[in-house]
């Protein structure tokens, strides 16, 4: 098991060796990709275009924290896509209760979502591969039952201030990626419930013996993982004034991306929220990146495979000759 | 180079250019997808009219998915162009982007799909009430103006509903025709089984018009697998190659009403020119389908 360096014993100056260490490799693509967007467009690097960026990567950034918890525990979530969806048709048609009952049942809707994955995976001892592709059916069919496929509008504008309104001058969808991103990262680094999944994830035996209870904890996280896509659900319904029946298709794979990305291993038990967090980072910066430059539509699809291999190659290159 | 000199030599820029102001970059065009034939000839020609015309045009492909479109529509905001033209992924959902445009000061122009919920600077789309009326009058031409006739289409979609309405109104002037049957099938696959389900109960259909090119084709499948290819005839509607080339050669698909792409991207391009000139363009400009029959 590869060990994570632990950022509360270490000081200040350290800190920031052990960060550059751990980080160093994906940073450095992400720096890259920045120098050369800004060589070849002078308007990407301004701060409407910053926001902007941040803006569009928070949908699939708030779903990689949850998908980087079931990762790390050497599952995998593939339903959350279709959660997305669901969690924007809850939020939509529950607005008729008033804002705060709607958000209450559309993270309610998102949490069962969750939990039955994770009861499935745990209780039944269903490979999560195929119970979230089963699930990713279900919850794709369920959110097109009350509307038979049509996107619901929504109107509440209080719920439209989520993705279009401002707090202290930073869009508020850019505050919510910023505390969910301090959430996760301390209950991930500094609580017995994140170093439970570090341990379940690295040696699954070890933490049975050592009196974990790996259902519960698998429950849970899957439970988590299904909040943190119901959230995402509410800011792309703010954002598109609506919910879409095909909203968050295959955003799991853009979660995945850039959890893997962010150095999460897929075989559990390494991984941080820093790096997921960056790894989002790379994929809003190339996706806005080459639609400043123009690049044509299936060209953006071809760069954006080879950016992430690469990226993940830098990122092993420098892990093995630390080693 | 270390990265702290890379971050700074980014930081520096990031302050250089944060005061630049916006400037004349032409059009952007967020199109809904790129992998139907309609859009394909729509791209083509908006790029062929561009360069004729000298203006900067960039195309981006929303993929179907109106949160990949509204971050396209935000990076043309950004890159400061003059005119966004968009064909929405959804008429109610692109106000979104619409707005955010808009809100910035910039033209927007619809191309084939309108906006349900916003006012925009015009809309540039076929005339399918017209159409449908031209489908019901071929259709009342071909059947020698008696018999019964179904339907196949797509009630959620409202360009499709005017082709119905317009179809319904072409047939008014044959009083000896009679609508037997109207269902839904969206897909091919959907619009062949509701074509047997209809021959099966009506076999005494003479005619079917599906709102679509896949709907018709579907149609004249599932009449000919019914052994009824020399009583039916098949009237479409989108006139893409696939079925301008069966009404030459089979004898079921009796004409297409076709759309133009490749007149209304170029219509696209001449009202986002005028705009850019400041000139007032019309808020509605309908491009009248053809109708095609056999060679």
């Amino acid at each position: 098991m590869t060990q994570t360096p632990d950022p509360i014993t270490a000081s200040q100056g350290h800190r920031l060796r052990a960060l550059m260490l751990q980080y160093g490799g994906i940073l450095l693509a992400l720096v890259l990709l920045c120098v050369i967007f800004t060589a070849l467009n002078g308007r990407f690097m301004t701060v409407a275009n910053l926001t902007n960026i941040l803006q569009q990567v928070a949908v699939v950034a708030i779903a990689a924290f949850g998908m980087t918890w079931v990762i790390l525990l050497g599952e995998i979530d593939l339903s959350i896509g279709s959660i997305i969806a669901v969690a924007g048709m809850v939020g939509a048609l529950a607005l008729g209760f008033g804002f705060v009952p709607a958000l209450l049942l559309t993270l309610a809707a998102g949490a069962l979502m969750g939990a039955i994955n994770g009861v499935l995976t745990a209780k039944l001892m269903l490979p999560s591969f195929i119970v979230t592709v089963a699930t990713m059916g279900i919850y794709r069919g369920l959110v097109s039952l009350p509307t038979n496929g049509a996107p619901a509008m929504i109107a509440d504008p209080a719920w439209l201030a989520i993705g279009a309104g401002t707090f202290l001058g930073l869009p508020i969808i850019i505050w919510i990626v910023l505390v969910l991103f301090v959430f996760n990262h301390i209950l991930l680094s500094r609580t017995t419930f994140g170093r439970r999944t570090y341990l379940t994830g690295g040696n699954r035996e070890a933490a049975l013996y050592s009196g974990i209870k790996v259902d519960r904890l698998k429950i849970a996280i899957f439970t988590l993982s299904g909040v943190m896509a119901a959230v995402a659900g509410i800011l792309l319904s703010s954002r598109l004034y609506s919910a879409q029946t095909n909203a968050g298709m295959s955003y799991e794979l853009d979660a995945i991306a850039a959890a893997v990305l962010g150095g999460t291993s897929l075989a559990g038990g390494v991984g941080t929220m820093v790096g997921t967090l960056i790894g989002a980072l790379i994929i809003g910066v190339m996706n806005n990146g080459m639609n400043m430059l123009s690049v044509p539509y299936f060209y953006q699809l071809i760069v954006k495979g080879l950016v992430i291999l690469i990226a993940v190659w830098l990122d092993v290159r420098a892990k093995q000759r630390r080693a | 180079m270390s990265l702290k000199k890379a971050l700074s030599a980014l930081l520096t820029t990031v302050a250089l250019s944060a005061g630049s102001a916006a400037f004349a970059e032409g059009i952007g065009a967020s199109l809904l997808t790129q992998q139907h034939p309609f859009y394909i000839e729509l791209a083509d020609a908006m790029k062929a009219e561009a360069e004729a015309k000298g203006v900067p045009l960039e195309i981006s492909i929303a993929n179907q998915d109106l949160n990949k479109q509204l971050a396209d529509v935000e990076d043309f905001i950004v890159k400061g162009v003059d005119v966004i033209v968009i064909s929405p992924v959804d008429s109610q959902g692109a106000v979104a982007a619409i707005a955010k445009a808009q809100a910035q000061g910039i033209k927007v122009i619809t191309v084939d799909i309108p906006i349900a919920n916003a006012e925009v600077t015009s809309h540039i789309g076929t005339d399918n009430y017209t159409g449908g009326v031209k489908a019901g009058e071929l259709m009342g031409k071909v059947l020698d103006g008696k018999g019964k006739v179904a339907i196949i289409d797509y009630p959620t979609v409202q360009s499709v509903v005017a082709r119905i309405d317009g179809f319904k109104k072409g047939l008014e002037a044959f009083p000896d025709i009679e609508i037997v049957a109207q269902q839904t099938g969206i897909t091919r696959a959907e619009a062949l089984a509701v074509s047997q389900n209809m021959l099966q109960a009506n076999p005494e259909i003479t005619g079917i018009f599906g709102f679509g090119d896949d709907a018709a084709l579907a149609a004249a499948v599932a009449a000919k697998s019914a052994g009824l290819q020399d009583q039916v005839k098949v009237i479409g509607f989108d006139g893409m190659e696939e079925a301008r080339n069966a009404v030459d050669s089979d004898p079921i698909m009796v004409g297409v009403i076709q759309q133009y792409p490749q007149e209304m991207g170029k219509t696209a391009v001449d009202t986002a020119v005028d705009v850019i000139a400041g000139k007032t363009v019309p808020a509605e400009q309908p491009i009248v389908p053809g109708v095609y029959v056999k060679k």
